[in-house]
């Protein structure tokens, strides 16, 4: 690669290697452009008012909850390997924890500006911090991921800090060292809130009484998906980390951490995932045979709709749950990237199929007696909003790759090619 | 000024009366100062926090049945759904009336309490409200007009309370008179299919009504302790109060 | 000394964490949360002392009684005086600003003046024959229409009867009197056996039966399930268009089960009862039903002489609770449709449907205060809800307009330069009405179906209130008032 071509040498860490400006920038350009698309349709939708999307009275949720639920489900990992790094000590594990913060901080900042936009009242969000109710799961959530996104942000910042320009002003460099000293409290916190705020997204599901397909019995205040969603979360923040890197790896063409990694994320998450689908099988066993028939309705009435049949419920459990859990558990597969990455693939799209079923089917389905089952598509306004969080994310996970050091392994692993030929599009 | 004791006020809607005219819908978006439907707006995005609702026993010819439901919130006593879930208290319920209250000063426009609802009664403002030039002179004085982004419901035309109420005060009352208080929908009714009242009262019409052997409520299981009976003499009527396996449709 | 960087720092972060210690951020942010509550283009209610004052609708001839609450001058709530109003009227206050309000003449859709129209009517008036036509005949505006009409040259009174009127005309037919002076006397009524009259859907006004119902007890008999027969405390399922079948059955049964003596159709009863879809058995049950729950009557939506003579066997004509006479009712009138084949122009009161013209009539002057239907000829902006004195032709109450109207509306009693004689109480009083039926009417059955069509598409958007209309798309259900489509 022409080092000429590197306009930007100067802010690109040393001993890295990074592709040329113009061709970063080419990648970057039609993100930019979904970006600026998105913007647009959140300015309407801000501007005009939610009329521009495509919910109603009864599809309250849309898109957009779905897709709040599913980032900060797939965020997880960031708390979840600071706190298997600081708290459990798996020092191994120290290769992905950049890049998961940077994750962590995309999904939990992109789920923020999407709430800003899904809310009525943008003006009047933080009345929540005024008025809280303390009895409601959103309450709940809404402060922890305000607060764990300002610990996200502390754990950003000595990353950003860390860039060879930045670092040539010596107070920026104080200042990082102190905040680097605090990183392993933050850990600890974050795991607190995330456990929280994870709890909570189910438990926001979990707690309406209203909507039997929903409801759930529980420990004390929480109902049954408070536990299911943290350890749903948990279990596939490792898969989605796992993913993302190798994605990396594909999309730059150089080896980023090495395979004992993604071997013990994806025992972690194997491990977890079992556990999640035996819980989630005990809970839904519960669910049908106790919870839903005691406020008078049929069991398998919830799956006699449309679309939302009980090969639902199998896939989210069997094909996304329970298949990935013995592929990421069965060494063997285990060992083989190509079935790793796809049971990780598989996790992560159960875990979306399963924020989508609470998040939709809920809704879709009837209530009272004389209800229609009712179906909703999302918008142009809605769906582009969606693409500015994708963009926002990789745009930013993108800068965040080319300047910042993400993979503290990359230069000891710089040798090894990890694909046969050229370097593919590296960035 | 005296308090009164706290009332649970409740309604008790006769099926079995109810021609379907609507009228009760009229007065109580007239009376709510209701915007007219914005031009795009659908069944699914308009504001109706009284809907009478038109359901069919699925049967044809002389089988057919029909009954018309107004459906209105039903301001739940027991964990009220809505109440419990919005996160800056927007909604509460009211211990001394037992009346459900939204604040949409308070509302962030969240919409969870709507997802939270299982009678499907509350609305959100998906348009700035507009009326037709002038027509905004026509406003109810006793309503504040609510702006786009919040959700609203029935508030038993709390504004008619407050009247009622500083009509008691003014005569140096502690109790209001009954006959002061009727929401909109009540009073709208030709055939006095609604009876409104103080659950509490033993003496009241409305508790005799709610206590009788046609009457029921809906989603009763779900144990949030609706005030809104519904009474019927046909039993597949009576049968539409849980999501049971007979067949019905929406006409 | 020179300031340092650090210095520049240390100032800027004090600021910055001593900008909290002043009211600064908490003036703002007290300013921003209640500005969010209060955004400047959202209508407010007008502000001024609430008075009712008492009035009557005029939207159509049931003339409901009305408390009106006033505030600032306008209107701005409604509520029954003598019982609860119909959907419309409870939005009936916001018509006046309905996008679709006429105040400038058009003509032939585009707008004009006063003085063209004026000009148009007085060179029909001279050319002839003019017709004027009163939607609600027996009002103080009726008087100065037929005076016009006596003073004119050429000139015709024309009146437009209701559904209900119409239906009741082979009754007159029978009895021998104008169909103006017959009424039901639903108020004493014990049984009606609708033939798919729409009872409780605007029958009669929109409210009347409502209030009547459930004390009255209703039959309905209908090829389809409407509101009314939803509503009916029973349903008899007949064949479509077949109300005079099942007349004529039950005509047989009274005479065969000895309940009333009389006639016979000439249609033998199990023909009639095969024709009407109805089994022999339930045919004699209601026959039998008719007749021991008098006062009884039977209604049918569209004019049908057996229905009429199956009234009379019934012994319900004349009778109270029953089809009575009264007196004080309007001067008989040629009905709009028997006007001559052609006519100059014909003036069409504001009280007149948008549907309703004379088909003969060259040249229209339509008064309305709505805009709707056909724009063809002179519309001509008459005053809208509550704008104009009203008054009652069944209790002579006369209301004076509460609202003021707006610029360039005129009343067709100003237009006809007359002026409204001062109100004066009529007479209404049952009287005595003896009726036999000599023959069974040999008039053949009508045949359709008897819920007219009228009865169902009735009601255009365009002269309802945007709000009424919305509520009832938003609850898909039909209006009330049924066939009463009025401007």
């Amino acid at each position: 690669m022409a080092s000429s071509t590197l306009i930007d040498r100067r802010f690109i860490a040393r001993g890295v290697e990074r592709t040329g400006t113009a061709r970063f920038a080419m990648w970057l350009a039609p993100w930019v452009l979904l970006l600026g698309v998105g913007l647009y349709a959140a300015y309407l939708c801000l501007y005009y008012g939610l009329n521009q999307t495509n919910m109603d009275n009864r599809f309250a949720f849309g898109l957009w909850i779905f897709l709040d639920l599913s980032i900060i489900a797939l965020g997880a990992g960031a708390f979840f390997t600071g706190f298997l790094v600081y708290l459990i000590k798996m020092k191994e594990l120290k290769a992905v924890l950049n890049s998961a913060v940077v994750l962590g901080f995309i999904c939990y900042s992109g789920a923020m500006l999407v709430l800003a936009i899904d809310v009525g009242q943008p003006a009047r969000a933080w009345f929540t911090f005024w008025h809280p109710n303390t009895h409601s799961m959103l309450t709940e959530v809404t402060f922890c991921i305000s607060c764990y996104l300002v610990v996200l942000s502390l754990e950003y910042i000595p990353m950003l800090l860390k860039n060879r320009k930045l670092r040539q002003a010596p107070s920026f460099l104080a200042f990082e060292h102190q905040l680097h000293m605090l990183v392993p409290v933050l850990a600890a916190v974050g795991t607190l809130l995330s456990f929280f705020h994870q709890g909570s997204l189910g438990g926001l599901y979990g707690v309406l009484r209203g909507r039997p397909f929903a409801f759930r019995e529980g420990f004390s205040i929480w109902p049954s998906t408070f536990f299911l969603f943290i350890l749903s979360a948990i279990a596939v923040g490792p898969s989605f980390l796992a993913l993302t890197t190798r994605l990396v790896e594909k999309v730059t063409g150089k080896a980023l951490i090495p395979d004992s990694v993604y071997q013990r994320l994806g025992l972690i998450s194997g491990l977890l995932l079992a556990f999640y689908v035996a819980a989630k099988s005990i809970d839904t066993l519960v669910w049908l045979n106790v919870t839903s028939p005691a406020v008078g309705f049929a069991p398998w009435e919830h799956y006699s709709y449309g679309q939302f049949g009980i090969w639902l419920m199998a896939a989210e459990i069997g094909l996304f749950g329970l298949v990935p859990a013995g592929l990421l558990l069965w060494p063997k597969t285990r060992a083989s990237r190509g079935w790793l990455m796809t049971a990780a693939a598989l996790a992560c799209c159960g875990v979306l199929l399963n924020r989508f079923i609470l998040t939709v089917q809920t809704l879709a389905l009837p209530t009272l007696a004389f209800d229609e089952f009712m179906t909703y598509t999302p918008n142009w306004q809605e769906v582009a909003t969606f693409g500015l969080v994708v963009a926002y994310g990789v745009i930013l996970y993108s800068l965040s790759y080319r300047y910042l050091p993400l993979f503290p392994q990359e230069k000891e692993l710089a040798g090894e090619v990890i694909e046969e030929g050229t370097h593919v599009s590296g960035r | 000024m005296k308090t009164q004791k706290p009332r649970r006020y409740g309604m008790v809607i006769d099926l079995d009366r109810c021609t379907g005219c609507g009228a009760c819908m009229t007065a109580c978006a007239a009376e709510n100062n209701v915007a007219p439907g914005h031009a795009k707006a659908t069944p699914r995005t308009g504001l109706t926090p009284m809907l009478v609702q038109r359901v069919s026993n699925g049967g044809a010819g002389a089988d057919r049945r029909e009954v018309f439901i107004p459906v209105t919130c039903m301001h739940c006593e027991h964990e009220t759904p809505c109440v419990t879930v919005c996160p800056q208290q927007a909604v509460e319920l009211d211990k001394a009336t037992g009346i459900v209250n939204q604040m949409p000063q308070r509302c962030l426009g969240c919409r969870y309490c709507m997802t939270a609802c299982a009678y499907h009664a509350r609305y959100f403002n998906w348009w700035d409200p507009e009326w037709p030039v002038g027509m905004e002179r026509t406003l109810n004085p006793g309503v504040a007009v609510r702006m786009r982004g919040v959700v609203e419901k029935c508030n038993f035309c709390h504004g008619r309370l407050h009247e009622a109420e500083d009509k008691a005060a003014a005569a140096g009352k502690a109790e209001i008179d009954p006959a002061d208080y009727r929401p909109a929908c009540v009073e709208a009714c030709a055939t006095q299919a609604i009876v409104f009242g103080d659950l509490n009262d033993p003496a009241s019409d409305v508790r005799k009504a709610s206590r009788h052997e046609d009457s029921f409520r809906l989603l009763a299981r779900l144990g949030t302790e609706p005030k809104v009976y519904y009474r019927s003499k046909q039993e597949w009527v009576r049968g539409l109060a849980e999501r049971g396996q007979q067949e019905v449709r929406r006409g | 000394m020179k300031p340092t960087r650090r210095d520049v720092l240390a100032l800027g972060g004090g600021a910055v964490a001593s900008v909290f210690f002043t009211p600064i951020p908490w003036k703002l942010l007290d300013d921003a949360s209640i500005w969010t509550q209060n955004w400047s283009w959202i209508p407010q209610p007008v502000k001024g002392p609430v008075e009712w004052k008492e009035s009557a609708c005029a939207l159509c001839p049931a003339s409901c009684g009305l408390r009106v609450k006033m505030a600032g001058g306008y209107a701005v709530g409604l509520s029954g005086k003598d019982g609860a109003l119909c959907a419309l009227g409870y939005g009936a206050h916001q018509m006046n600003w309905h996008p679709q309000r006429l105040t400038v003449v058009r003509h032939n859709g585009q707008p004009s003046t006063w003085a063209a129209a004026e000009a148009a009517f007085q060179k029909a008036c001279a050319e002839g024959p003019v017709a004027i036509v009163d939607g609600r005949p027996g009002r103080g505006a009726s008087q100065v229409y037929r005076q016009f009409a006596e003073k004119t040259p050429g000139a015709l009174y024309a009146v437009i009867r209701t559904p209900e009127e119409e239906a009741l005309r082979p009754v007159a037919a029978i009895a021998g009197v104008p169909v103006e002076r017959l009424g039901y006397d639903l108020e004493n009524t014990k049984l009606v056996l609708s033939l798919s009259a729409p009872l409780l859907e605007g029958w009669g006004g929109p409210q009347r039966v409502q209030r009547l119902w459930p004390a009255m007890q209703i039959i309905q008999a209908e090829a389809e399930l409407s509101r009314t027969g939803t509503c009916a405390a029973r349903r008899v399922q007949i064949k479509p268009g077949s109300e005079a079948m099942l007349a004529m059955a039950l005509a047989h049964a009274l005479l065969d089960e000895k309940l009333a003596t009389g006639p016979r159709p000439a249609m033998s009863l199990a023909e009639a009862a095969a024709l009407a879809g109805v089994e022999l058995d339930e045919v004699k049950g209601l026959a039998r039903t008719l007749a021991a729950q008098r006062p009884s009557v039977v209604i049918s939506a569209r004019p049908e002489p057996a229905v009429a003579a199956l009234n009379v066997l019934l012994g319900a004509v004349g009778a109270e609770g029953g089809i009575v006479a009264r007196n004080g009712a309007p001067a008989p009138a040629k009905s709009m449709d028997e006007l001559p084949g052609t006519l100059r122009a014909a003036l069409l009161d504001s009280t007149v449907p948008w549907d309703r013209r004379p088909a003969g009539a060259q040249e229209v002057f339509r008064f309305a205060a709505w805009r709707g239907g056909d724009e063809q000829g002179w519309m001509l902006p008459a005053p809208g809800f509550l704008e104009e004195a009203t008054d009652n032709p069944a209790t002579g109450a006369r209301a004076e307009a509460l609202l003021k109207p707006p610029a360039g509306v005129k009343t067709t009693v100003a237009f006809l330069g007359g002026e409204l004689p001062a109100a004066q109480p009529v007479e209404s009083a049952i009287v005595p009405l003896t009726c036999k039926l000599a023959a069974w009417p040999s008039a053949a059955p009508n045949g359709q179906d008897g819920r007219t069509a009228a009865w169902t598409a009735a009601w255009t958007p365009a002269v309802l209130a945007p709000l009424a209309t919305k509520l009832h798309q938003e609850s898909k259900l039909m209006p009330a008032g049924g066939g009463r489509r009025q401007a």
